[in-house]
Protein backbone atom coordinates (compact mmCIF):
# COMPACT_ATOMS: atom_id res chain seq x y z
CA UNK A 1 0.00 0.00 0.00
CA UNK A 2 1.84 3.35 -0.63
CA UNK A 3 0.88 6.67 0.79
CA UNK A 4 -0.62 7.58 -2.88
CA UNK A 5 -3.09 5.17 -2.06
CA UNK A 6 -6.47 7.60 -1.39
CA UNK A 7 -8.79 4.70 -0.89
CA UNK A 8 -7.09 4.06 2.37
CA UNK A 9 -6.43 7.35 4.86
CA UNK A 10 -4.48 5.54 7.35
CA UNK A 11 -1.92 4.39 4.78
CA UNK A 12 0.47 6.60 5.68
CA UNK A 13 0.48 5.63 9.21
CA UNK A 14 0.27 2.15 7.98
CA UNK A 15 3.47 2.29 6.20
CA UNK A 16 5.38 4.03 8.70
CA UNK A 17 4.45 1.10 11.61
CA UNK A 18 5.27 -1.29 9.49
CA UNK A 19 8.74 0.22 8.90
CA UNK A 20 9.11 0.81 12.76
CA UNK A 21 7.97 -2.63 13.49
CA UNK A 22 10.46 -4.45 11.29
CA UNK A 23 13.41 -2.39 12.85
CA UNK A 24 12.77 -3.95 16.29
CA UNK A 25 12.75 -7.29 15.34
CA UNK A 26 16.83 -7.71 17.12
CA UNK A 27 15.59 -5.19 19.82
CA UNK A 28 12.93 -7.11 21.36
CA UNK A 29 11.62 -10.24 22.81
CA UNK A 30 8.22 -8.77 22.93
CA UNK A 31 5.66 -9.85 20.04
CA UNK A 32 4.41 -6.21 19.53
CA UNK A 33 0.92 -6.23 16.91
CA UNK A 34 -1.02 -3.58 15.55
CA UNK A 35 -4.39 -4.04 16.26
CA UNK A 36 -6.14 -1.32 14.20
CA UNK A 37 -5.03 1.77 12.90
CA UNK A 38 -8.27 3.98 12.01
CA UNK A 39 -8.52 7.50 11.14
CA UNK A 40 -10.13 10.12 13.59
CA UNK A 41 -11.53 13.20 13.84
CA UNK A 42 -10.95 15.37 17.13
CA UNK A 43 -11.80 19.23 15.47
CA UNK A 44 -14.59 19.46 17.45
CA UNK A 45 -13.30 18.56 20.83
CA UNK A 46 -9.74 19.99 20.33
CA UNK A 47 -11.84 23.69 19.46
CA UNK A 48 -14.04 23.02 22.68
CA UNK A 49 -10.54 23.07 24.64
CA UNK A 50 -8.92 26.51 23.04
CA UNK A 51 -12.48 27.73 23.62
CA UNK A 52 -12.86 27.12 27.14
CA UNK A 53 -9.54 28.38 27.85
CA UNK A 54 -9.91 31.13 25.77
CA UNK A 55 -6.50 29.85 24.36
CA UNK A 56 -5.34 32.34 21.20
CA UNK A 57 -5.90 30.07 18.15
CA UNK A 58 -6.85 30.48 14.41
CA UNK A 59 -9.45 27.87 14.32
CA UNK A 60 -9.13 27.75 10.55
CA UNK A 61 -5.63 26.48 10.49
CA UNK A 62 -5.73 23.33 8.53
CA UNK A 63 -4.80 20.40 10.85
CA UNK A 64 -2.39 17.42 9.75
CA UNK A 65 -4.81 14.31 9.55
CA UNK A 66 -4.88 11.85 12.72
CA UNK A 67 -4.85 8.49 13.43
CA UNK A 68 -5.73 6.66 16.40
CA UNK A 69 -3.78 3.44 17.30
CA UNK A 70 -4.06 0.41 19.18
CA UNK A 71 -2.08 -2.92 19.15
CA UNK A 72 -0.50 -5.15 22.19
CA UNK A 73 2.89 -5.73 23.16
CA UNK A 74 2.79 -9.31 24.54
CA UNK A 75 -0.59 -9.46 26.66
CA UNK A 76 -0.80 -5.89 27.25
CA UNK A 77 -2.81 -3.21 24.91
CA UNK A 78 -1.27 -0.48 23.80
CA UNK A 79 -3.00 2.60 22.21
CA UNK A 80 -1.28 5.74 20.76
CA UNK A 81 -2.56 8.46 18.33
CA UNK A 82 -0.16 9.76 15.00
CA UNK A 83 -0.31 12.87 12.99
CA UNK A 84 0.80 13.20 9.45
CA UNK A 85 3.16 16.01 9.28
CA UNK A 86 6.64 16.37 8.85
CA UNK A 87 8.99 15.74 6.68
CA UNK A 88 9.69 11.66 6.30
CA UNK A 89 12.65 11.37 8.59
CA UNK A 90 10.29 13.45 11.29
CA UNK A 91 7.34 10.97 11.01
CA UNK A 92 9.01 8.01 10.99
CA UNK A 93 11.24 8.90 14.45
CA UNK A 94 7.87 10.19 15.59
CA UNK A 95 5.89 7.24 14.77
CA UNK A 96 9.24 5.29 17.08
CA UNK A 97 8.58 7.43 19.79
CA UNK A 98 4.99 7.15 19.80
CA UNK A 99 5.08 3.63 19.49
CA UNK A 100 7.94 3.16 22.23
CA UNK A 101 6.09 5.51 24.74
CA UNK A 102 2.73 3.39 24.60
CA UNK A 103 4.46 0.21 24.78
CA UNK A 104 7.02 1.01 27.60
CA UNK A 105 3.66 2.38 29.45
CA UNK A 106 2.00 -1.46 29.01
CA UNK A 107 4.87 -3.17 29.41
CA UNK A 108 5.93 -1.41 32.66
CA UNK A 109 9.30 -1.69 34.20
CA UNK A 110 10.87 -4.18 30.90
CA UNK A 111 12.94 -1.88 29.07
CA UNK A 112 11.66 -1.51 25.07
CA UNK A 113 13.48 -1.94 22.97
CA UNK A 114 16.01 -3.80 24.24
CA UNK A 115 19.55 -2.06 24.29
CA UNK A 116 21.92 -4.88 23.98
CA UNK A 117 24.17 -5.03 27.16
CA UNK A 118 22.24 -2.37 28.90
CA UNK A 119 19.10 -2.65 31.46
CA UNK A 120 17.87 1.07 29.69
CA UNK A 121 16.30 0.82 26.65
CA UNK A 122 17.42 1.68 23.34
CA UNK A 123 16.01 4.92 21.99
CA UNK A 124 15.19 7.04 18.50
CA UNK A 125 18.03 8.93 17.18
CA UNK A 126 17.35 11.35 13.93
CA UNK A 127 20.47 12.51 12.04
CA UNK A 128 21.75 13.39 8.90
CA UNK A 129 18.42 12.31 7.35
CA UNK A 130 18.95 8.72 8.76
CA UNK A 131 16.54 7.59 11.74
CA UNK A 132 17.68 4.69 13.50
CA UNK A 133 17.97 2.89 17.49
CA UNK A 134 20.87 3.98 18.98
CA UNK A 135 22.26 3.19 22.80
CA UNK A 136 21.20 6.59 24.58
CA UNK A 137 25.26 6.18 25.43
CA UNK A 138 26.27 6.10 22.11
CA UNK A 139 23.67 7.95 20.04
CA UNK A 140 26.02 8.05 16.76
CA UNK A 141 26.21 4.18 16.53
CA UNK A 142 22.96 2.90 14.87
CA UNK A 143 21.70 -0.35 16.69
CA UNK A 144 19.34 -0.75 13.82
CA UNK A 145 18.33 1.87 10.68
CA UNK A 146 14.50 2.39 11.09
CA UNK A 147 15.00 4.57 7.89
CA UNK A 148 18.28 4.01 6.65
CA UNK A 149 19.88 6.06 3.93
CA UNK A 150 18.79 9.83 2.85
CA UNK A 151 14.93 10.73 3.03
CA UNK B 1 12.88 43.64 38.11
CA UNK B 2 11.26 40.57 39.42
CA UNK B 3 9.19 41.44 42.21
CA UNK B 4 6.88 43.42 40.58
CA UNK B 5 6.20 40.57 38.16
CA UNK B 6 6.10 38.00 41.03
CA UNK B 7 3.73 40.35 42.82
CA UNK B 8 1.34 40.79 39.56
CA UNK B 9 1.53 37.12 39.46
CA UNK B 10 0.36 36.65 43.19
CA UNK B 11 -2.50 39.50 42.51
CA UNK B 12 -3.58 37.67 38.99
CA UNK B 13 -3.77 34.27 41.15
CA UNK B 14 -5.95 35.70 43.87
CA UNK B 15 -8.43 37.42 41.23
CA UNK B 16 -8.78 33.88 39.39
CA UNK B 17 -12.70 33.70 39.39
CA UNK B 18 -14.72 31.17 40.67
CA UNK B 19 -18.81 30.98 40.49
CA UNK B 20 -21.76 29.41 41.00
CA UNK B 21 -24.19 28.49 38.03
CA UNK B 22 -27.70 26.74 38.15
CA UNK B 23 -28.58 29.02 40.99
CA UNK B 24 -32.21 28.84 41.84
CA UNK B 25 -34.06 29.14 44.35
CA UNK B 26 -36.17 26.85 46.69
CA UNK B 27 -39.25 27.92 48.57
CA UNK B 28 -42.10 25.84 47.53
CA UNK B 29 -42.46 24.62 51.64
CA UNK B 30 -39.35 26.09 52.40
CA UNK B 31 -40.55 28.92 55.25
CA UNK B 32 -37.50 30.80 53.73
CA UNK B 33 -36.29 30.86 50.44
CA UNK B 34 -32.87 29.14 49.79
CA UNK B 35 -30.81 29.75 47.19
CA UNK B 36 -29.49 26.44 45.43
CA UNK B 37 -26.91 25.67 42.77
CA UNK B 38 -25.51 22.36 41.04
CA UNK B 39 -22.43 23.78 39.04
CA UNK B 40 -19.30 25.36 40.48
CA UNK B 41 -17.02 26.92 38.49
CA UNK B 42 -13.61 27.94 39.43
CA UNK B 43 -10.92 29.23 36.87
CA UNK B 44 -7.38 29.96 37.34
CA UNK B 45 -4.43 31.23 35.13
CA UNK B 46 -4.26 28.33 32.83
CA UNK B 47 -7.82 26.28 33.51
CA UNK B 48 -11.06 26.00 34.02
CA UNK B 49 -12.95 23.67 36.51
CA UNK B 50 -16.30 22.92 36.49
CA UNK B 51 -18.13 20.77 38.83
CA UNK B 52 -21.59 19.83 38.36
CA UNK B 53 -23.63 18.07 40.87
CA UNK B 54 -26.00 15.64 40.83
CA UNK B 55 -28.17 17.41 43.03
CA UNK B 56 -28.27 21.23 44.01
CA UNK B 57 -26.55 22.60 47.31
CA UNK B 58 -26.80 25.56 49.19
CA UNK B 59 -25.14 28.23 48.12
CA UNK B 60 -23.62 28.31 51.74
CA UNK B 61 -22.43 24.87 51.05
CA UNK B 62 -20.87 25.43 47.24
CA UNK B 63 -19.20 28.49 48.72
CA UNK B 64 -17.69 26.20 51.04
CA UNK B 65 -17.10 23.66 48.68
CA UNK B 66 -15.02 26.80 47.04
CA UNK B 67 -13.09 27.88 49.46
CA UNK B 68 -12.26 24.38 50.20
CA UNK B 69 -10.56 24.80 46.41
CA UNK B 70 -8.77 27.58 47.36
CA UNK B 71 -5.68 26.84 49.28
CA UNK B 72 -3.24 29.71 50.29
CA UNK B 73 -0.50 29.67 48.58
CA UNK B 74 2.52 27.50 49.49
CA UNK B 75 6.17 28.37 49.78
CA UNK B 76 6.54 26.80 46.32
CA UNK B 77 4.50 28.92 44.61
CA UNK B 78 7.30 31.58 44.46
CA UNK B 79 8.34 30.66 41.45
CA UNK B 80 4.94 30.77 39.89
CA UNK B 81 4.67 32.62 36.53
CA UNK B 82 1.43 33.56 34.97
CA UNK B 83 0.55 32.40 31.84
CA UNK B 84 0.82 35.48 29.74
CA UNK B 85 3.05 37.68 32.50
CA UNK B 86 6.16 38.05 30.75
CA UNK B 87 9.04 40.38 29.88
CA UNK B 88 9.57 40.43 26.13
CA UNK B 89 7.71 38.13 23.73
CA UNK B 90 3.82 37.91 25.28
CA UNK B 91 4.65 34.10 26.45
CA UNK B 92 6.81 32.73 29.08
CA UNK B 93 10.31 31.56 27.88
CA UNK B 94 11.29 28.07 28.89
CA UNK B 95 15.22 28.00 28.24
CA UNK B 96 17.20 24.39 27.93
CA UNK B 97 19.31 25.51 30.89
CA UNK B 98 16.54 25.78 33.46
CA UNK B 99 16.23 22.52 35.06
CA UNK B 100 11.91 22.60 35.32
CA UNK B 101 9.76 25.07 34.96
CA UNK B 102 6.43 25.00 36.77
CA UNK B 103 3.08 26.96 36.32
CA UNK B 104 0.51 26.78 39.28
CA UNK B 105 -2.87 27.75 39.82
CA UNK B 106 -5.47 26.89 42.48
CA UNK B 107 -6.35 23.85 39.91
CA UNK B 108 -2.77 22.06 39.90
CA UNK B 109 0.45 22.52 38.57
CA UNK B 110 1.79 22.20 35.18
CA UNK B 111 5.83 21.23 34.86
CA UNK B 112 8.21 21.39 31.80
CA UNK B 113 11.59 21.36 30.61
CA UNK B 114 13.00 22.23 27.68
CA UNK B 115 15.85 19.60 26.05
CA UNK B 116 17.42 21.50 23.49
CA UNK B 117 20.03 19.12 22.60
CA UNK B 118 17.05 16.52 22.10
CA UNK B 119 14.50 18.70 20.63
CA UNK B 120 12.24 18.18 22.73
CA UNK B 121 10.39 18.69 26.12
CA UNK B 122 8.84 16.42 29.50
CA UNK B 123 6.08 17.65 30.93
CA UNK B 124 4.58 16.85 33.80
CA UNK B 125 1.14 18.08 35.27
CA UNK B 126 -0.83 17.35 38.59
CA UNK B 127 -4.61 18.31 40.44
CA UNK B 128 -3.75 20.39 43.03
CA UNK B 129 -4.08 18.39 46.58
CA UNK B 130 -7.93 19.88 47.74
CA UNK B 131 -9.22 19.67 44.12
CA UNK B 132 -7.75 16.13 44.49
CA UNK B 133 -9.42 15.83 48.12
CA UNK B 134 -13.11 15.50 46.33
CA UNK B 135 -12.59 13.15 43.67
CA UNK B 136 -14.37 9.83 44.41
CA UNK B 137 -13.11 8.19 41.66
CA UNK B 138 -10.68 7.75 38.96
CA UNK B 139 -9.70 10.43 36.35
CA UNK B 140 -10.00 10.51 32.59
CA UNK B 141 -7.18 12.11 31.17
CA UNK B 142 -8.24 13.53 27.88
CA UNK B 143 -4.58 12.95 26.02
CA UNK B 144 -2.63 16.26 25.80
CA UNK B 145 -2.71 18.38 22.34
CA UNK B 146 0.10 20.44 21.63
CA UNK B 147 0.52 23.44 19.10
CA UNK B 148 3.38 25.00 17.14
CA UNK B 149 1.55 28.64 17.38
CA UNK B 150 -1.74 27.20 15.24
CA UNK B 151 -0.93 24.14 14.31
CA UNK B 152 -1.26 20.72 15.91
CA UNK B 153 1.46 18.87 16.24
CA UNK B 154 1.31 16.18 18.75
CA UNK B 155 -1.47 14.42 20.96
CA UNK B 156 -0.66 12.43 23.81
CA UNK B 157 -2.74 8.90 24.79
CA UNK B 158 -5.80 8.75 26.98
CA UNK B 159 -5.23 7.75 30.51
CA UNK B 160 -7.09 6.87 33.03
CA UNK B 161 -5.60 6.75 36.17
CA UNK B 162 -6.06 7.96 40.34
CA UNK B 163 -6.12 11.56 40.26
CA UNK B 164 -3.08 12.02 42.17
CA UNK B 165 -1.32 10.61 39.71
CA UNK B 166 1.40 12.80 38.28
CA UNK B 167 0.66 13.10 34.37
CA UNK B 168 3.34 13.05 32.03
CA UNK B 169 4.87 12.97 28.52
CA UNK B 170 7.17 14.36 26.12
CA UNK B 171 6.73 16.34 22.88
CA UNK B 172 9.36 16.15 20.47
CA UNK B 173 9.52 17.85 16.78
CA UNK B 174 10.60 21.00 18.12
CA UNK B 175 13.18 23.77 17.72
CA UNK B 176 14.64 26.28 19.77
CA UNK B 177 12.28 29.77 18.77
CA UNK B 178 9.04 27.78 19.05
CA UNK B 179 5.50 28.92 20.06
CA UNK B 180 3.71 26.00 21.88
CA UNK B 181 0.42 25.62 23.13
CA UNK B 182 -1.01 22.63 24.90
CA UNK B 183 -3.87 21.46 27.00
CA UNK B 184 -5.95 18.95 28.09
CA UNK B 185 -9.49 17.45 29.59
CA UNK B 186 -9.26 15.79 32.98
CA UNK B 187 -12.17 14.41 34.26
CA UNK B 188 -13.24 12.62 37.49
CA UNK B 189 -16.20 11.72 39.66
CA UNK B 190 -16.70 13.97 42.84
CA UNK B 191 -18.43 14.31 46.22
CA UNK B 192 -18.25 17.42 47.26
CA UNK B 193 -20.53 18.73 50.61
CA UNK B 194 -21.95 15.34 50.42
CA UNK B 195 -23.29 15.66 46.90
CA UNK B 196 -21.97 13.12 44.26
CA UNK B 197 -20.70 14.79 40.94
CA UNK B 198 -18.54 15.06 38.15
CA UNK B 199 -15.82 17.44 37.52
CA UNK B 200 -14.03 18.11 33.68
CA UNK B 201 -10.94 20.18 34.56
CA UNK B 202 -9.68 21.97 30.88
CA UNK B 203 -5.93 23.03 31.51
CA UNK B 204 -3.91 24.47 28.93
CA UNK B 205 -0.81 27.10 28.60
CA UNK B 206 1.27 28.31 25.73
CA UNK B 207 5.34 29.13 26.26
CA UNK B 208 8.25 29.67 24.13
CA UNK B 209 11.06 27.29 24.18
CA UNK B 210 14.72 28.90 23.92
CA UNK B 211 17.90 27.04 23.94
Amino acid sequence: MSSSDTSDPASWARELLTRVLDSLQDLTEVPVEIASVDPIDRTAERREAISTLGQHHDLDTAQPVEVDVTGTAGTEAFQFFLLNRGNQAERISTCANSLVDAVQEALGSTPFPTCPGHSHPAVVEQRSGQVYWSCPDARAKALSPIAPGSL
Amino acid sequence: MLEPRITAALIALTMNAIALGSTTIAHADAPVATRTTETITVNGQGSSLTITLDSPVSDQTATQIQAQLNPQPSTDESSVEPLKIDPGPIYPVVKSSESNRKFTDRNGTFNVRYNGSYNNVNWGYKVAAPLAAIAAGPMVERGIDWYKVYTHIGHGGRHVVPVTYLLHGTQGGLKSGDQLSWNDVLTFPVEAGGVPGKAVLTIGGTFVVVK
